[in-house]
């Protein structure tokens, strides 16, 4: 077995044994190379009621590479409004790049993201969305994001 | 490789990479955390970096992980992969390979017909079996062939010597081959030369008999001997020439250091001579001053008693050199000593260290210090040590004290303070004497600025008078100025009450009797500003 796949399925058995945290969900994993998640922000917040879907993308060296990450955008679910958020469901987060670490998990992801979501300020798109969406990638991993603000 | 555990695994047992339990578990050295020595490398070749805290690590930074650590994660009870054939045992974990190598009943067929003529097993074999997760130390430590033939419980499957033929027991086979007859080995000569090889049963029965080298093995015993003894000999004679350059080493670092140290006084090669004259008649220099000292059994002229006569015949070229050190005199006559001899010429030169200063601050008795010979208290004493000049310092101290108290009958300041020429860094000389100059030059600044300093509070003492002088004179003359403006306010009053309710008290305030207390002035004085305002707001920080 390869090492994502023992590492995937343990992750699995620890999701069906332990279940989600709150607002997390299991939608699909059939298989070792995509898995989806669906992702709502409890409490107060600018995304109060909104659900959204999370597409996980793994290859042959996870957990040492990162996972591609990113929202789903169909006909069911909409990327969120954020700063951090492109409008085709890439994300610009650090522990999805440089900052990942074999330590984390999908589990830790979505919570991330979940927090990230929590945060925000002001429901808005990144300054250069349309551009970025023009050329954009499919696997967002290729994109070279510059992480500017701490704040959002 | 992956287990099946037996139970549930203690959290801290597992790898935070692979969630996996520990497989040869090694712990950063930085951080402490730890990981499975695979986990962390294949991580650490993408991100030098710590999984846990990103801290920065490099595969350097990572030890063996705790044995206890170890050794609870290998003891932890796994269940034979024959599971599915039906073996039930749960060995732990270290043992599971010698499990399967030996004590499993389960095993399949093939597994145990193995060739071990070969001493050594094959490269694929070990990797597969260190990579089972054992601890892998525990059996390299031994003898390969050991680690297939451990087994506690094995059964004696007889294997058969592919040389030999001969059923030997499985565990008895690493003595067996030793002594196997048809081993290829070459002859017990071969050291010295022989290059036959064959197997164990001819070389005793064919070669031994035919091989030259048997013949003159004797000779072969002695010349080993005799190339040992000389080896040893060899090996002192190389410890001892190690040393000696060890020391040859030092020695030149040393004088090397020595070299910079004198800097421009390093004289390579033999001034020997030099140096130990120019002390030594220094040194009597010093002692010289009067006739007491020259004949006295002074400790100085008892150290160098062959000194006392040659030195009178050296002693004009020495103090031709060492006269440009000490300032010119400027009166002769302030001595009262004869000066005829010039050999007495001399020691006055000699003296100035001491007594130079400007004769108008020195009582005479401070000059006859240093004549009065070994009566005085204030004598120089013999240096103890060539380096040492405590002489003319001293002595000028004290002489500079007895003179304070006769400082008030100053004469006119323009005779004082002659000028203090300080004769440049002689390198011609050795360096005990370019320091003994420049120690003298330093005494005569020391008593020019000693002089120095007597005359400036010479000039101050006298202007303080002067001034008080000036002041009371001032006083009085105010005082009398205001007596007349008193009287003449008395009797402008007076005038003014001979005409009452006239012009008014136009006479200006009352004006206080000096005698009765604090004078107030008749007219108002302006008053200093205070600086009422404050200065500028505080900057805040």
């Amino acid at each position: 077995m390869a090492v994502s796949s023992r590492r995937l399925q343990k992750e699995l058995t620890e999701i069906k044994t332990a279940g989600t945290p709150c607002g997390i969900t299991l939608l699909k994993a059939d298989d070792f190379q995509t898995w989806f998640l669906s992702l709502e922000v409890l409490g107060e917040s600018q995304y109060k009621g909104e659900v959204f879907a999370l597409m996980f993308r793994f290859d042959p060296q996870y957990p040492i590479s990162a996972p591609a990450v990113q929202f789903v955008v169909d006909d069911k679910y909409k990327a969120p409004l954020h700063p951090h958020v492109y409008s085709n469901g890439h994300i610009c987060a650090s522990i999805l790049g440089g900052e990942w670490s074999p330590v984390l998990s999908v589990i830790a992801v979505c919570i991330t993201l979940q927090s990230m979501l929590a945060s925000c300020k002001e429901k808005k798109r990144p300054p250069d969305n349309d551009r970025y969406v023009a050329h954009a990638p499919d696997n967002p991993k290729k994109t070279r994001f510059v992480y500017h603000d701490d704040e959002v | 490789m992956s287990f099946t555990y037996v139970g549930s695994i203690n959290d801290n047992l597992i790898c935070c990479i692979c969630r996996a339990t520990f497989i040869d578990p090694c712990t950063t050295r930085t951080c402490s955390h730890t990981f499975c020595r695979e986990c962390i490398t294949t991580a650490l070749s993408v991100s030098p970096t710590c999984p846990v805290d990103r801290s920065p690590l490099t595969v350097e930074d990572l030890i063996l992980a705790d044995p206890v650590v170890r050794n609870l994660v290998n003891e932890l009870l796994v269940e034979c992969p024959n599971k599915a054939a039906g073996c039930r045992d749960t060995p732990q974990r270290q043992l599971l390979d010698a499990h399967l190598r030996g004590s499993c009943e389960y095993m399949k067929a093939e597994d145990t017909t193995e060739d071990v003529g070969s001493n050594v097993v094959s490269k694929e074999t070990l990797e597969a079996h260190l990579d089972e997760g054992v601890n892998a130390v525990f059996f390299i430590s031994h003898n390969i062939l050991n680690i297939i033939n451990q087994q506690p419980s094995a059964e004696s499957s007889a294997v058969r010597c592919s040389l030999c033929q001969e059923r030997v027991p499985r565990s008895s086979l690493s003595s067996h081959i030793p002594a196997c007859q048809d081993t290829v080995v070459s002859c017990t000569h071969a050291s010295n030369g022989c290059s036959w090889e064959g197997r164990r049963s001819d070389l005793s029965g064919t070669h031994i008999p035919s091989c030259p080298y048997e013949s003159i093995k004797g000779f072969f015993a002695i010349h080993e001997q005799k190339v040992s003894s000389l080896k040893a000999e060899n090996d002192v004679l190389k410890h001892k020439v190690e040393q000696l350059e060890g020391l040859v080493r030092v020695l030149t670092r040393e004088s090397g250091i020595l070299k910079e140290a004198l800097g421009p006084w390093y004289r390579a090669g033999s001034s020997g001579s030099v140096p130990s004259s120019s002390f030594q008649s220094y040194n009597d220099q010093i002692l010289r001053p009067n006739a007491g000292y020259a004949t006295s059994t002074t400790p100085a002229n008892a150290r160098y008693p062959d000194q006392a006569s040659p030195f009178d015949v050296e002693y004009p070229d020495q103090m031709d050199s060492l006269a440009s050190y000490f300032p010119r005199l400027e009166e002769d006559e302030q001595y009262a000593s004869p000066q005829t001899s010039t050999d007495y010429q001399l020691d006055r030169r000699i003296q100035p260290p001491v007594l130079y200063l400007p004769r108008s601050l020195h009582p005479q008795s401070a000059y006859h210090v240093p004549h009065s010979g070994p009566s005085s208290s204030h004598q120089p004493q013999p240096p103890s040590h060539p380096s040492l000049l405590p002489l003319p310092t001293a002595t000028i101290t004290t002489s500079t004290s007895t003179s304070t108290p006769t400082l008030a009958p100053g004469p006119p300041p323009s005779a004082i303070t002659p000028t203090s020429p300080i004769a440049p860094l002689n390198l011609s000389g050795n360096l005990f004497g370019a320091l003994t100059s420049l120690h003298n030059s330093l005494t005569t600044l020391s008593s020019s600025v000693d002089s120095l300093a007597r005359q400036h509070e010479v000039h101050i003492a006298t202007e303080a008078m002067r001034n008080t002088e000036e002041l009371r004179s001032l006083r009085t003359v105010l005082h009398g100025l205001r007596m007349q403006v008193h009287s003449i306010m008395m009797d402008r009053n007076a005038q003014m009450a001979g005409r009452p309710g006239g012009e008014g008290q136009a006479s200006g305030p009352e004006i206080n009797d000096p005698r009765d207390g604090p004078w107030i002035p008749p007219f108002p004085i302006p008053r200093f500003p205070h600086s009422s305002v404050s200065p500028g707001p505080v900057t805040k920080l």
